[in-house]
C-alpha cells in the first residue's frame, strides 16, 4: 500500500515528534493514507500545519477539555465561529465531563455530552483533514487517538433564486444553488419519501468534490444505478469543478452531436425525472444537475407543459420541434434554394429575394456564414459581459448589424430575417443550442455546395446520428422511434392528469 | 437486444428501400400496359415476390434464423465464402442501381446542370457513415424516414386528388394479359430487397414470415394507391413521362405552393441514404457470416467506392441504364441470388448434417 508522507518517531518520553518526509509528487500524493490520529496534540497540529503550509486561513484554537489539552482546527470563512463558540466550545469548556474507566474522552463527548447529530469521531488524519476542508471544526485532544468533527459549516453561499437558463411562467421559481446540501434539501422538499436515495460520492482526487447520486429505489433500475456508479468511480480527474467535467464520462465513447445526459437547473424538473426512474447527479459548486439517461423528447418538454391546458401544451411541443428544425436547417435551406432551386419559391417571393441579394457584395452562402458568425459573437459577448454592458452589446448588435449593414447594402434584408428567425427559434430550444449552432454552419456549407440534395443528406445524417445514441440501452429517439405506445400519453401529445393515470411512464419501458 | 432490430424497424427499412424504386418507376418503353391494368401488374409482382421470398424465409424458419451465407458456411467454408461474395456483389449492384436511377432523374428531368458525381460521392460517404453506426441506428432512422414518407405521400395524394379524372382509366385487360404479366415479372426481378431476408433476418427480433408478409402487403397496397392516383390524375400525359410520380408532384398544388416535386426529392434522398447504408450493412454481415470473421475496418468505405464505380459505369444514359437493369442477365442474377443460392445452401447443409450422422453411426 501507499505509505504515509509523514513519519512519526516516538521518543522514550512518549511524546511524538513530527518529522515530515519529502512530499511525493503527482498522483501518488493524492492517494489517501490510513495514518491514525497521533496521540500527541503537537503531532496532530504539526501534521495539519505541514499540510496547509502557507495557508493564511487555517485556524488552530487551543483550549482545555477537562484537564487535557485540546485544539480546535478549522478553516477561517468555512466555519461559523459564533455557532461553534455557542454550541460547542462554551459547553465543552464550562461543563464537567466525567469519564468511566476505559472510556475515551472523544467517545464520551460524542455519545453523552452532545446527543445531537453533526458530531463524528475520526480515527485517521485523512478523514479529519477531509472534514476540515469541508468546513467542519475538528477537535484534537492530547493523549487521544481519535478526533471529533463538529459540523458547523458557515461559509458564504448563494441563496436559492430563480433558474437563469430555464425560465417558466407558472411553475416553481426555485432553482438549484451552488451548494449541494441546499440542493438536496430542495429535492427532499419535492419528494417527501423515504424511497428517495441521496448518496454522497466524492470525485476528483485533488478537489474531492462531493456529488449527490439521487434516485428513487422503487423506480430506478438497479443495473442502471450500478452501471452509472461504476462509471463515476472510474472518473480519473484530479479536479471536478462543474457538472460538465462528469458528463463525458457518463456518455458513450462514440462521437455524436447528442449527449446521453441532460442538465437542469430546476429541482422540479429534476424530481420529475427521478420519478420516471432516471438517475440524478448533483455536483457541488454548480447549480446544474445531471440527468441520466436523457432522451431527445426531453429537450422539447418544459415544466409549464404540465401546468397549462393539454391542447396548449401539445401545440407548444409541436412548435418546439418545429423551432428545432428551423434553427438547424433554415439558413442552409435558404442558401440552397437561393443558389440552386429558386423556382421552388413562389415567384413573388423569389423576385424580392433575388432583387435584395443582387445588391449585396457577398455570395449568399458567405453572407449566411458571416451573419451567423456575427450573431454568435454578439450572443457570446452578451453572455460573458456584465448584465449592464450586455444590453449595450445587444443594442449595438441590433442597430449596427441589423440596420446599418442592410442600409449600407452589405447584407440583404431577407437573409437578416432568416438569421433573426433562426436565432429566435434557437432560443426556444436553448438546451440544444450547442448542437444546433454547429450543425447550422454545416447545413449552410453543404446547402451552398450541393443544394437541396446536400441538405437532405445532412438531415438524414442528423437523424442517423440521433438514432445511434442509445444511453444505457434506451434509444435516444424513443418513444418516437422505436415507438413506445405506453409513453405516448406524455410525448408529443400530452394527456390530461386525469387521463394520465396514477403513475408516470418509467424510462425502463423504453428499453429495447 | 443489442445489435438487433424489431420486425417493425426491419419492415420500415425494406419498405423505404423498395419505395425508392416506386419513386423512380420507369415504365418499359415497349410496354403497352394500360393504367387500369396496373392492378394486375401489382398482383403479379406480389406473386413473383412471394415465390422469390420462399427460400430465404424457409431457411430462416427451418434452420433457426440463420443467414444464408452462415448456413452455407456450416456445410463448407468454400461454399460460405462463395455465397458471401455473391451476396456482397448483389448488394453493391442493388445500391448502385438505385443511386443510378436517382442520378438519372436529377440529370435528365430535375436539374440537368447539377454535378452528379459530387452528390453521389457525398451520398455514398454519408451511407458509409450511416452503416458504420450500426443496424440499430439505421433501423430507428428508417422508422423516422418512413413516418416522413407516409406524411409526404398522403400530402401529395391529397393535394393532387382535385385533378383526378375517371376518364383516364380504360377497360380492364384491353390489350391482353401478356404485357401485364411481363411487367409484373420485370418489377419483381428488380426487387433486390428480397435478399435482405436471406442475410439480415438473424439481426431481427420476431417472425420472418410476419415481416415478409407485412412488407409485401403494405408495399403492394401503397403502390396500388399510388398508381391509381397517378394514372387518374396524369392520364395519357403521364404515360408519356419517364418518371410518373414526379409528374404527379409537378401537377399537385396547394394555394401559392406549386412545386411539390421538391418534397419528393427530399424524401427520395433520405430513402436513398437508408437503402445504400442498409445494402452496405447487409454486405458486411454477409462477409462476416460467410468468411467467419469481422469485416475489415474500411469495409464500408470500400463498399461505397465499389457502388460508386458500378454507378459510374451504369448510369451514363437512361437508355444504357434501363438496358442493363432490365436485361436478362440482371434478372437471371436476381433469381439465382433469391432462389438458387438459399436452396443450394439449405441442401448442402442438410446433406452435410446427414453425412455427419451417417459417419457417426
Amino acid at each position: 500500500m501507499f505509505s504515509s508522507p509523514f513519519k512519526y518517531n516516538r521518543k522514550k518520553t512518549g511524546n511524538t515528534i513530527f518529522k515530515p518526509k519529502e512530499f511525493p509528487k503527482g498522483r501518488k500524493a493524492l492517494k489517501k493514507s490510513k495514518a491514525p490520529v497521533p496521540a500527541s496534540l503537537d503531532a496532530c497540529i504539526g501534521i495539519i500545519k505541514e499540510k496547509f503550509e502557507g495557508s493564511f486561513d487555517l485556524l488552530v484554537r487551543k483550549c482545555k477539555i477537562q484537564s487535557a489539552d485540546g485544539a480546535f482546527v478549522l478553516l477561517d470563512g468555512m466555519c461559523d465561529e459564533l455557532k461553534l463558540i455557542q454550541s460547542v466550545i462554551t459547553p465543552l469548556t464550562e461543563k464537567q465531563i466525567f469519564t468511566e474507566p476505559g472510556e475515551s474522552l472523544p467517545s464520551k463527548i460524542k455519545n453523552v455530552f452532545f446527543k445531537g447529530s453533526g458530531i463524528t469521531e475520526k480515527n485517521t488524519m485523512d478523514d479529519a483533514l477531509s472534514d476540515i476542508l469541508s468546513g467542519c471544526a475538528v477537535l484534537f485532544i492530547d493523549g487521544e487517538t481519535s478526533a471529533l468533527s463538529f459540523s458547523a459549516q458557515g461559509y458564504v453561499k448563494k441563496s436559492v433564486s430563480e433558474p437563469q437558463t430555464e425560465q417558466n411562467e407558472r411553475g416553481s421559481r426555485e432553482g438549484f444553488t451552488d451548494n449541494f446540501k441546499d440542493n438536496a434539501t430542495l429535492l427532499r422538499r419535492r419528494l417527501r419519501t423515504s424511497d428517495l436515495v441521496i448518496e454522497q460520492i466524492k470525485v476528483g482526487s485533488l478537489s474531492n468534490t462531493p456529488l449527490l447520486f439521487c434516485y428513487l429505489k422503487s423506480k430506478a433500475d438497479t443495473a442502471l444505478v450500478e452501471k452509472i456508479k461504476k462509471r463515476i468511480d472510474k472518473i480519473p480527474l484530479e479536479t471536478v469543478l462543474g457538472a460538465g467535467y462528469i458528463r463525458p464520462f457518463l456518455d458513450k465513447k462514440n462521437f455524436s452531436m447528442f449527449s446521453d445526459t441532460g442538465l437542469t437547473e430546476r429541482p422540479d424538473t429534476f424530481a420529475s425525472m427521478l420519478c420516471e426512474g432516471r438517475i440524478g447527479i448533483i455536483t457541488d459548486g454548480t447549480p446544474f444537475a445531471i440527468i441520466v439517461p436523457y432522451l431527445l423528447a426531453d429537450y422539447f418538454h418544459v415544466p409549464d407543459d404540465y401546468l397549462t391546458p393539454v391542447y396548449y401544451a401539445t401545440f407548444m411541443r409541436c412548435l418546439r420541434i418545429f423551432c428545432f428544425i428551423i434553427a438547424a436547417i433554415l439558413p442552409g435551406l435558404f442558401v440552397a434554394l437561393c443558389l440552386f432551386h429558386p423556382g421552388v419559391m413562389p415567384s413573388d417571393i423569389m423576385y424580392e429575394i433575388a432583387s435584395a441579394e443582387s445588391k449585396t457584395p457577398f455570395p449568399v452562402a458567405a453572407e449566411a456564414i458571416i451573419i451567423h458568425l456575427i450573431y454568435e459573437i454578439v450572443r457570446e459577448a452578451g453572455l460573458r459581459m456584465p448584465v449592464a454592458i450586455g444590453h449595450a452589446v445587444s443594442i449595438v448588435g441590433a442597430l449596427v448589424i441589423g440596420d446599418a449593414a442592410v442600409t449600407a447594402g452589405l447584407i440583404a434584408a431577407p437573409m437578416l430575417i432568416v438569421v433573426a428567425l433562426t436565432a429566435i427559434s434557437s432560443s426556444v430550444v436553448s438546451r440544444l443550442h450547442e448542437t444546433v449552432a454547429v450543425m447550422r454552419f454545416g447545413f449552410i456549407v453543404i446547402g451552398g455546395l450541393t443544394g437541396l440534395y446536400g441538405i437532405m443528406i445532412g438531415l438524414g445524417l442528423m437523424i442517423l446520428d440521433m438514432s445511434s445514441v442509445s444511453p444505457y440501452g434506451i434509444p435516444f429517439t424513443a418513444p418516437f422511434s422505436p415507438f413506445v405506445r405506453s409513453a405516448q400519453k406524455d410525448n408529443l401529445l400530452r394527456r390530461s392528469w386525469r387521463r394520465m393515470g396514477k403513475s408516470v411512464i418509467n424510462i425502463d419501458e423504453m428499453r429495447v | 437486444m443489442k445489435g438487433k432490430i424489431s420486425v417493425f424497424q426491419f419492415f420500415a427499412i425494406v419498405f423505404v428501400c423498395r419505395i425508392t424504386e416506386f419513386f423512380t418507376y420507369i415504365a418499359p418503353r415497349e410496354s403497352t400496359v394500360l393504367p387500369t391494368d396496373r392492378v394486375f401488374v401489382v398482383i403479379f409482382f406480389l406473386v413473383f415476390c412471394v415465390l422469390a421470398l420462399i427460400p430465404s424465409v424457409t431457411v430462416a424458419n427451418r434452420f433457426g434464423k440463420i443467414s444464408v451465407p452462415a448456413l452455407a458456411k456450416s456445410s463448407s467454408d468454400t461454399l460460405g465464402k462463395i455465397t458471401a461474395c455473391i451476396y456482397i456483389a448483389a448488394f453493391i449492384w442493388s445500391a448502385a442501381e438505385s443511386v443510378s436511377r436517382f442520378e438519372l432523374f436529377i440529370s435528365t428531368v430535375m436539374f440537368p446542370d447539377t454535378d452528379i458525381n459530387m452528390i453521389t460521392a457525398l451520398l455514398l460517404l454519408a451511407a458509409a457513415f450511416a452503416a458504420a453506426k450500426g443496424t440499430e441506428s439505421v433501423g430507428r432512422s428508417s422508422v423516422t424516414v418512413c413516418a416522413v414518407l407516409a406524411f409526404s405521400f398522403i400530402f401529395i395524394i391529397l393535394t393532387s386528388v382535385s385533378e383526378f379524372d375517371a376518364v383516364n382509366f380504360s377497360p380492364m385487360l384491353y390489350n391482353g394479359i401478356g404485357d401485364t404479366l411481363r411487367d409484373g415479372f420485370s418489377s419483381a426481378s428488380r426487387t433486390w430487397e428480397v435478399l435482405f431476408f436471406a442475410t439480415m433476418l438473424p439481426h431481427v427480433n420476431g417472425s420472418a414470415t410476419k415481416s415478409a408478409a407485412a412488407w409485401l402487403t403494405v408495399f403492394s397496397a401503397v403502390t396500388l394507391i399510388g398508381f391509381f392516383v397517378i394514372d387518374g390524375v396524369t392520364g395519357q400525359y403521364g404515360d408519356r413521362q419517364m418518371f410518373k410520380l414526379y409528374t404527379l408532384t409537378v401537377l399537385a398544388k396547394l394555394g401559392i405552393l406549386e412545386r411539390f416535386d421538391d418534397v419528393l426529392i427530399g424524401i427520395w434522398v433520405l430513402c436513398e441514404l437508408i437503402k445504400s447504408s442498409f445494402c452496405m450493412l447487409a454486405a458486411s454481415k454477409s462477409f462476416e457470416d460467410g468468411f467467419g470473421k469481422k469485416a475489415p475496418k474500411y469495409f464500408y468505405l470500400t463498399a461505397s467506392g465499389a457502388v460508386f464505380a458500378v454507378f459510374t459505369a451504369a448510369a451514363r444514359s437512361v437508355g444504357q441504364f434501363t438496358e442493363i437493369a432490365g436485361s436478362v442477365p440482371a434478372k437471371t442474377a436476381f433469381y439465382i441470388c433469391a432462389l438458387l443460392v438459399p436452396s443450394a445452401a439449405a441442401t448442402a447443409s442438410t446433406l452435410s448434417k446427414r453425412k455427419a450422422v451417417t459417419d457417426l453411426a
